[in-house]
C-alpha cells in the first residue's frame, strides 16, 4: 500500500510517498520538505497568515516533486493523507483542501490525519515498534505523555500547565538575543557554557504525576539575565547551559513518573501487556517532536528509561521535525484498518489525540 | 471548450461546468465552512455534467480580492485538481466577474466594480465598454474609489452604495453582490488567455503581522 502524505499545519510544506507492506513495516519512497523558517525569523515566530500564503503557492509543487521523486503518478497511489489539525488554521485548509482535490479527481481514498497521531506513530514506521509504547512527544506546540495502546487509541499521562517545551526554548533563546528559532541555538551555546552557574528553579521536580510547567522558568532565566546585564558571550553560554540543564532534570523526574504511570495498572490499560512482541518484555519509551532533536534531551532519556527498565527509541532527527512521511505514514496505519474519511472533513485547530478514540466509538 | 469553475471568495460556494451533456451549476450561500462544502459540489457538478475530470480543457477559480481563507480554499482545490489532471487554472479576478455578470445584465457599458473592503475601504476595478480592464485592482477609500468613475460608468458589487454616496451624484448601480456569478466565471475564463503559471490569491493587503519588539535583555 502506497499513501501521499501531506502536511501544512505550521511553517514547514512537506509531501511524501510512503509504502507500508502487510507485515507492518514500511519504507519512505520520497520525502520533500520546504521550510519557511526564514520569512517568519524576522517576527521572532510563525505567523499564521505568512504561512498560509505560503503554504497555498508551494504545495502542489511539492507534491508534484514528491511523485517524482518517487517516480510515480496518481495512478500508483492508493490513498491520500492530509493533516487535518491539530494546528495553524489557515495552512491546514490549504493542505486538507489539496488532499480532498487530489483524492477526488484521482478517485482514491482520503485519510483526514491528525498531526499528533503522526508523531505517535513515526517509530512504528523507523523502529517497527509494537503496542503498546509509552510516548513523549515535545514539539513547539506540545509536551506530553501519551500511552500509546493501538492506532487512534491514546492516554494522556501528563501535559503542560503552560508552555510547551519547545516554545519554552524559543522564549528562552529570545530573551537571550539568539534568534529563532531558538531550541537549535540553545543546544549549541549550552555545549560551551558552565550548567552549574545560575541555579534555576525547576518546576513540578518531586511532585506526583507527568505534568510540566515551563513559564515560570523562563521568567527565572530573565531574572538571573538582568541582574547580570549587558551579557557578555560567556554569561549568554552559561544561562543557556544552566537553562537546558535545568528543562533536561525536571524532564528526567517526569519521565520517571510518566513511565511508573505507564505501568501501573491503575491507568486503565491493565500496564504493559505480558508478551510485548518484538524486543522481549522490555517496555518502549519513545521520544517524537521536534524537541526530540535536542541531542541533551536524548541523553537523558536514554539514561532515565534505562534506570526504570525501558529502551529509547527516538526516530532520525530528520523524522522529529515535522514533515510528510508521519503523515502517510499514519494514514497507511488507519487505512489498512479500515478508516478512511470523507470529502466534507473539517480542519481542526485544536484536536486533542485522546479524543480519537471517541469519535471511532460514536 | 469543457470548463469547471470554482468560486469560494465570498459568502457564495459556487461551481460551474460546462461543456459537458447539460450545463451544471451550483451555489449556496454558507458564509462559512467552503472547505467542507465545495469538494462535495464539485463531485456533484461533474456527474451531473457527465464529465470526468481528464475531460476538461481548463479548471477556472476566482483569485480576489476575497476573504483570504475562501481564496485559498478555493485555489487550493483548483491546484490540487489540475495537478491530478494535468490540465491548466485559469484565474479569474472577483473584480472582472462582477463587472461581466452587469455587462450581461445592463448591456456593454463602462462598468467600476467595487466590494466593501471593511476598514472603511473600498476594492475597485474600473472596466471598459468591451469589458477590458482599464487598470489594476486597488484597494482605495470610498472617496478614491468615486474618483475612478469615468464617464457614463455605472457601478457594480457590494461597495456600490458606499462609492456612491462618496460621489455625491446618481450613479446608476447594476447589482450589490459581492460573491460573482459563476456563469459569468464560466464565459471569462473561456476566452481568457492560456496561462503561463498556476494562480495565486490577489490579496490587495499585506498580511497582519509586526516583528516582534525584542524583549531580549541588553547584550555586551
Amino acid at each position: 500500500m502506497i499513501v501521499l502524505g501531506i502536511e501544512t499545519s505550521c511553517d514547514e510544506t512537506a509531501a511524501a510517498l510512503v509504502e507500508r507492506r502487510p507485515d507492518g513495516t514500511g519504507r519512505i519512497l520520497s520525502d520533500v520538505v520546504l521550510s519557511q523558517t526564514d520569512a517568519h525569523a524576522v517576527f521572532g515566530g510563525v505567523v499564521p497568515e505568512i504561512a498560509a500564503r505560503a503554504h497555498v503557492e508551494m504545495l502542489d509543487g511539492v507534491i508534484a516533486r514528491a511523485m517524482a521523486d518517487a517516480g510515480l503518478g496518481f495512478a500508483g497511489i492508493d490513498a491520500v493523507a492530509a493533516t487535518a489539525g491539530p494546528g495553524l488554521i489557515g495552512g491546514v485548509l490549504v493542505g486538507l483542501v489539496t488532499g480532498k482535490a487530489i483524492a477526488l479527481a484521482a478517485q482514491k481514498p482520503l485519510v483526514a490525519v491528525n498531526h499528533l497521531e503522526g508523531h505517535a506513530l513515526t517509530a512504528r514506521l523507523t523502529d517497527h515498534v509494537a503496542f503498546p509504547y509509552l510516548l513523549l512527544l515535545v514539539s513547539g506546540g506540545h509536551s506530553q505523555f501519551v500511552a500509546v495502546d493501538g492506532v487512534g487509541r491514546y492516554r494522556r499521562l501528563g501535559g503542560t500547565i503552560d508552555d510547551a517545551l519547545g516554545e519554552a526554548f524559543d522564549k528562552a533563546a529570545k530573551l537571550l538575543g539568539l534568534g529563532y528559532p531558538g531550541g537549535p541555538q540553545i543546544e549549541r551555546l549550552a555545549r560551551e557554557g558552565a550548567a552549574a552557574r545560575f541555579p534555576l528553579p525547576r518546576p513540578l521536580i518531586g511532585r506526583p504525576g507527568a505534568d510540566f510547567s515551563f513559564s515560570g522558568l523562563k521568567t527565572a532565566l530573565r531574572l538571573a539575565a538582568e541582574e547580570i546585564a549587558p551579557l557578555s558571550d560567556r554569561d549568554v553560554a552559561d544561562l543557556a547551559a544552566s537553562f537546558q540543564a535545568t528543562v533536561t532534570e525536571v524532564v528526567r523526574d517526569r519521565a520517571a513518573n510518566a513511565m511508573r504511570a505507564f505501568s501501573s495498572p491503575v491507568y486503565g490499560g491493565g500496564g504493559p501487556p505480558k508478551a510485548v512482541e518484538g524486543a522481549g518484555a522490555m517496555p518502549t519509551l519513545v521520544v517524537a517532536g521536534g524537541v526530540a532533536a535536542n541531542q541533551a534531551l536524548r541523553a537523558t532519556l536514554d539514561d532515565v528509561a534505562r534506570a526504570n527498565g525501558f529502551r529509547l527509541v527516538a526516530p532520525p532527527l530528520r523524522l522529529c521535525s515535522d514533515n510528510a512521511v508521519m503523515i502517510a505514514w499514519a494514514g497507511a496505519e488507519r487505512l489498512v484498518l479500515g478508516l478512511h474519511d470523507g470529502l466534507a472533513t473539517p480542519a481542526r485547530p485544536r484536536w486533542p489525540l485522546e479524543s480519537l478514540r471517541r469519535e471511532e466509538a460514536a | 471548450m469543457r470548463l469547471l469553475a470554482i468560486d469560494t471568495a465570498y459568502e457564495a460556494c459556487s461551481v460551474g461546468v460546462a461543456g459537458g451533456r447539460a450545463p451544471a451549476v451550483a451555489r449556496e450561500v454558507i458564509g462559512r465552512g467552503h472547505a467542507e462544502k465545495l469538494m462535495g459540489m464539485v463531485e456533484a457538478a461533474m456527474r451531473e455534467a457527465g464529465l470526468a475530470f481528464a475531460d476538461l480543457d481548463r479548471i477556472a477559480v476566482v483569485t480576489g480580492p476575497g476573504s483570504f481563507t475562501g481564496l485559498r480554499v478555493g485555489i487550493a482545490a483548483a491546484r490540487g485538481l489540475a495537478l491530478v489532471s494535468r490540465i491548466p487554472v485559469v484565474g479569474i479576478g472577483t473584480l472582472a466577474a462582477l463587472a461581466e455578470s452587469a455587462r450581461e445584465e445592463a448591456g456593454a457599458v463602462p462598468v467600476l466594480a467595487v466590494i466593501d473592503a471593511r476598514r472603511d475601504e473600498i476594492y475597485a476595478e474600473a472596466f471598459a465598454a468591451d469589458g477590458s480592464p482599464l487598470g489594476e485592482p486597488v484597494v482605495v477609500p470610498a472617496r478614491a474609489a468615486a474618483a475612478m468613475l469615468g464617464p457614463g460608468m455605472q457601478l457594480a458589487g457590494s461597495g456600490s452604495d458606499l462609492v456612491r454616496a462618496a460621489a455625491g451624484r446618481d450613479v446608476p448601480v447594476i447589482h450589490r453582490d459581492a460573491s460573482p456569478d459563476i456563469a459569468a466565471v464560466l464565459r471569462l475564463a473561456e476566452v481568457a488567455p492560456a496561462p503561463v503559471a498556476p494562480p495565486k490569491p490577489l490579496y490587495l493587503r499585506p498580511p497582519d503581522a509586526k516583528p516582534q519588539a525584542s524583549a531580549r535583555v541588553a547584550r555586551r
